[in-house]
């Protein structure tokens, strides 16, 4: 009974038949097909690309604000520990040169004292020749080569 | 003698912390997983789950350790422990407080990299010394994979050392007193934590680790405290990696409100918590992309930023001393 219904005993009648010669085609509709829609619908998260952008832009120029900012004080942090050290200096030549000049009395007592049985030695005469006098300073502002101030 | 007990007793102060940290770090990474996959995570062992490390700690201790029998003895035997010593002398150079640091050296932050590229020995040796074609080659891939990423990190340093016109680590934080080096860095920051993923082997960059498709890695034959060691390794060095960000990135410990030490310890866990979520929310990538990620990305773009910053760090005449 597989063709039940389809027979012509059933009675009920079926479509509509086609013409004995046209051809039976799944054809598009009149007009064609919609255009098919390839773009992918991801759901747009979070703010655009060109927000980012100019997001970073302004953060990094904040960024280098406030570094230079900050490297404006650390420089003049360091230059008034500079002046400080050369507002004080002549006090430390000072203080430098009495020391100089306790410890040479200091040294030309101690050569009289260790040179007395010798009489031709004159204590403090230089051992050297030359005649150029070069005074020893330390160099009080670290940095300003080994003769101190200009 | 003074010398030796002053330098001991500042390692065991800063390592035992940290070793503890490294515990609890699995604990809160499975946690938070578990978290932001529903469910509920470790909670059998003592309150919540907290005894969970310590038992994970003892399982690994009393296993015990089989060696493959072709494995090479001293060559298997050493590269955990190369790679766990590496791992732990990383932090002789960083400091994580005003002062608190083992040596405050003027190159620290170089000598931090170096050891850090020594830690690709530990790797190769290991995958070597299993004598497994698949531990061979997972060491290799991660070797290539760490030299890779180092260079990207070196030139990320370059833009640091530039910045703080200094290798020291602490006078980097002191220059960071107005801004954050995060803020210079902000074009190139994404860049830097892809490169700090993937000089600690984690997520998206985990080759090591991928079990399903390329049989683990260099690790493959170890068991027991062979692998417990190089996992304390992988973990200290996720937490060695997050300490020394917040310190050369985000400010270090300059606060006025706390102590530096917790701002330090806050900033970090951030970090360490930003790892979790990653490794939470993306996959791998396949290994031409990580290796084009390294090569092609992360290296020609950091090395232009080196030239634009240098180039604005010299008209604004720099952070002298």
């Amino acid at each position: 009974m597989s063709d039940f219904g389809r027979g012509p005993t059933s009675g009920l009648t079926g479509p509509p038949k086609p013409p004995p010669h046209a051809a039976i085609q799944d054809g598009p509709p009149p007009g064609g097909y919609p255009p098919i829609d390839v773009r992918r619908n991801l759901p747009k998260v979070g703010p655009s690309g060109s927000t980012l952008l100019i997001g970073v832009g302004l953060i990094t120029i904040y960024g280098f604000w406030g570094l230079s900012r900050s490297a404006q004080r650390r420089r003049r942090l360091n230059q008034e520990k500079y002046q400080i050290r050369l507002a004080i200096t002549p006090y430390l030549q000072a203080e430098e040169d009495r020391h100089t000049v306790k410890q040479n009395r200091r040294r030309l007592r101690q050569e009289k004292e260790l040179m007395k049985d010798v009489p031709e030695y004159q204590p403090g005469e230089s051992v050297y020749k030359t005649r150029k006098y070069t005074p020893y300073v330390k160099p009080l502002i670290p940095g300003v080569g080994p003769q101190g101030l200009p | 003698m003074k010398v030796i007990i002053e330098g001991v007793s500042k390692e065991i102060v800063m390592l035992i912390p940290m070793l503890i940290g490294v515990a609890y770090m699995t604990l809160g990474e499975r946690k938070v997983l578990g978290g932001m996959q529903r469910r509920r995570g470790p909670n059998k062992v003592w309150i919540e789950g907290v005894g969970q490390p310590i038992a994970d700690g003892i399982k690994l201790m009393i296993k015990e350790g089989v060696k493959p029998m072709r494995a090479e003895g001293v060559m298997y035997k050493a590269g955990p422990v190369v790679t766990w010593m590496l791992s732990m002398l990383g932090w002789s150079v960083v400091p994580i407080g005003e002062g608190e640091v083992i040596v405050d050296i003027e190159v620290g932050i170089i000598v931090w990299m170096s050891i850090g590229s020594l830690g690709v020995y530990g790797v190769i040796i290991g995958g070597w010394g299993s004598s497994s074609q698949y531990s061979i080659m997972g060491g290799l891939r991660s070797g290539a994979q760490m030299v890779s990423y180092e260079l990207g990190m070196g030139v990320m340093m370059i833009c640091i050392i530039i910045i703080g016109g200094s290798g020291n680590i602490s006078r980097i934080v002191e220059v960071q007193e107005g801004v954050w080096n995060i803020s210079i860095m902000m074009p190139v920051v994404v860049m830097y934590m892809g490169v700090i993923l993937a000089e600690t082997s984690r997520t998206p960059f985990d080759l090591p680790e991928a079990e399903a498709e390329l049989v683990a890695g260099y690790n493959v034959e170890y068991g027991g405290m062979g692998f417990g060691m190089y996992f304390l390794a992988e973990y200290g060095n996720i937490i060695l990696m997050s300490v020394v960000s917040s310190v050369i990135m985000m400010g270090g410990w300059n606060s006025k409100y706390m102590r530096g030490e917790l701002v330090v310890g806050i900033k970090s866990t951030i970090i360490v918590y930003v790892y979790i979520w990653i490794r939470g929310s993306w996959c791998r990538y396949r290994y031409d992309q990580l290796m084009r990620i390294g090569w092609k990305g992360v290296i020609v773009y950091v090395g232009g930023y080196v030239i634009v910053m240098g180039s604005i760090m010299w008209s604004i005449g720099g952070v002298s001393i």
